[in-house]
């Protein structure tokens, strides 16, 4: 459980901090959480072509409930929750059967990516890695899922898991307890069968 | 059950920042979630904390905050950064002075007179490299930036492929004749990229085809630009940009009367455009009262 106790609040959003006191108006929110939105959907297995669309309609519903939120929680914790329905949402219409709708490949394609993996080897290597462990997130269900993300990737701690999630602590503990193991075997496989080796 | 390694902990490591949106990514979004609020919904979407106050009714859209970078000299000059990824062969972009993540303390306001840069627009960096290997003639889908600008037409989308002649190319011609093709990219993938991106970028090209040239101390050219822009997306996301753009491109030429006439139809067209500041402190009223 390396990951969890710290890096609490702002983990890897700079700036964000700034954002949590006084009223943030919309325009502070997007500048700070784009990056953490736009993560969070690629993550939670939005498929590569309508992350563009997931984003967007979670900003939309930033905007008309942002006066309504009461700081009860983090920002960031009640985004993700938005984040979480909108996918969510947006898988069930992918289901429902657009016959024009991309493959509900849950993952994000490789070559998706082209515009992103700029110059730096690294780069290109942390965007392989992340790609992989989409993957690799496919043989977790959604709960597990979700946990993980938070857990492993934004480092987010239990309490704050649980309240964005809105499930008990303990809870958080256990799916992350499994997810891991999921994880882990999925990567063994995964290893197993193409070699795939860390830099 | 597998046992958590450490490869596992390296390769989350990894990935950790793996799934950065890409400065494409934040353009391209940015604007169509700005179409999506900005028109009448009083959305206070202005770029910077302090702007913010003051343009919450206008929606106004970052993207302005772009333009107005790349109009008002000092940081924001339009350039060209080649980029060097899989398969994108250049990339226009135009500089921002300040990462997005990081508004500065004591940064300008936009609508301020003597703007200078707003703080956190977004680089508008729109990948052609990527786009010019699509091939295929993009389907009209639904489109997220659809409302941003109405005409999507196919030949917004060759002139965003770089592969028409007609628009000049208004910013350096870069590498981008030949783009190395993006290999294996599935069609969907292609059209989601085409169909996001083509006509904001298109636009982009042209807008800030004129504010380089602007700098560059053609004004002349960048008015051809701006006509272009105006023939093609009259009703386009940077339209107001447009208009603004031509205020100041008058006004660099010394023609004070055009600028005037331009500058009361910006106003007309754009009462509430945080660029109005900048309209009215512009040479057109320069020996007049404000309007």
């Amino acid at each position: 459980m390396a990951a969890f106790g710290t890096a609490a609040e702002s983990g890897s959003i700079a700036g964000a901090g700034e954002v949590a006191d006084a009223r943030p108006t919309f325009a502070d929110v997007y500048e700070a959480y784009f990056p953490f939105v736009w993560r969070s959907a690629r993550r939670l297995g939005t498929p590569a072509p309508s992350v563009d669309d997931v984003v967007q309609e979670v900003f939309v519903v930033v905007h008309r409930r942002l006066a309504r939120f009461e700081g009860r929680s983090s920002l960031k914790t009640w985004l993700f929750g938005i984040v979480l329905n909108v996918v969510r949402a947006h898988r069930r219409a992918l289901r429902a059967g657009h016959p024009d709708a991309p493959a509900a490949r849950g993952h994000a394609d490789p070559d998706t990516l082209s515009d992103r993996a700029a110059g730096p080897h690294e780069c290109v290597t942390r965007a392989e890695a992340a790609r992989l462990v989409d993957r690799l997130l496919e043989s977790l269900d959604e709960d597990k899922r979700a946990v993980f993300v938070l857990a492993e990737l934004e480092q987010m701690s239990a309490p704050e898991i649980a309240a964005a999630l809105v499930v008990p602590v303990n809870t958080v503990y256990s799916r992350l307890r499994l997810a891991r193991q999921e994880f882990a075997a999925a990567a063994a496989r995964y290893r197993a069968r193409d070699e795939w080796r860390t830099r | 059950m597998t046992d958590w390694t450490p490869d596992d902990t390296r390769l989350v490591d990894l990935a950790r920042d793996g799934h950065e949106p890409s400065e494409s990514d934040r353009a391209r979004v940015r604007a169509a979630v700005w179409a999506k609020l900005g028109a009448g919904a009083g959305a206070g979407v202005a770029g910077t904390s302090v702007a913010a106050a003051k343009a919450s009714a206008a929606g106004m859209k970052v993207i302005a905050a772009i333009v107005v970078t790349g109009a008002l000299g000092g940081a924001g000059a339009a350039t060209v950064r080649a980029m060097r990824p899989a398969g994108a062969g250049a990339t226009v972009s135009i500089a921002r002075a300040t990462p997005p993540s990081a508004p500065a303390a004591g940064s300008p306001v936009v609508v301020a007179p003597s703007q200078t840069a707003a703080p956190s627009a977004a680089g508008a960096s729109l990948p052609t490299g990527a786009l010019a290997a699509a091939k295929e003639p993009p389907r009209t889908v639904a489109s997220p930036v659809s409302r941003a600008a109405p005409i999507a037409s196919e030949s917004a989308v060759q002139a965003a492929a770089g592969a028409a002649p007609a628009p000049p190319a208004p910013i350096a011609p870069s590498s981008a004749t030949t783009p190395p093709p993006v290999t294996g990219a599935p069609d969907a993938v292609v059209r989601a990229a085409v169909r996001s991106t083509s006509t904001l970028e298109a636009e982009t090209r042209l807008v800030g085809g004129a504010v380089a040239a602007l700098h560059a101390g053609d004004p002349a050219r960048a008015l051809s630009l701006l006509d272009e822009h105006a023939r093609t997306f009259a009703t386009g996301a940077l339209a107001e940009e447009r208009d603004a753009e031509r205020v100041a491109a008058w006004c660099d030429m010394h023609r004070d009367e055009r600028a005037r006439e331009s500058a009361d139809a910006f106003l007309r067209d754009h009462a509430r455009s945080p660029l109005a500041a900048r309209v009215r402190s512009s040479c057109a009223y320069a020996s007049k009262t404000n309007p």
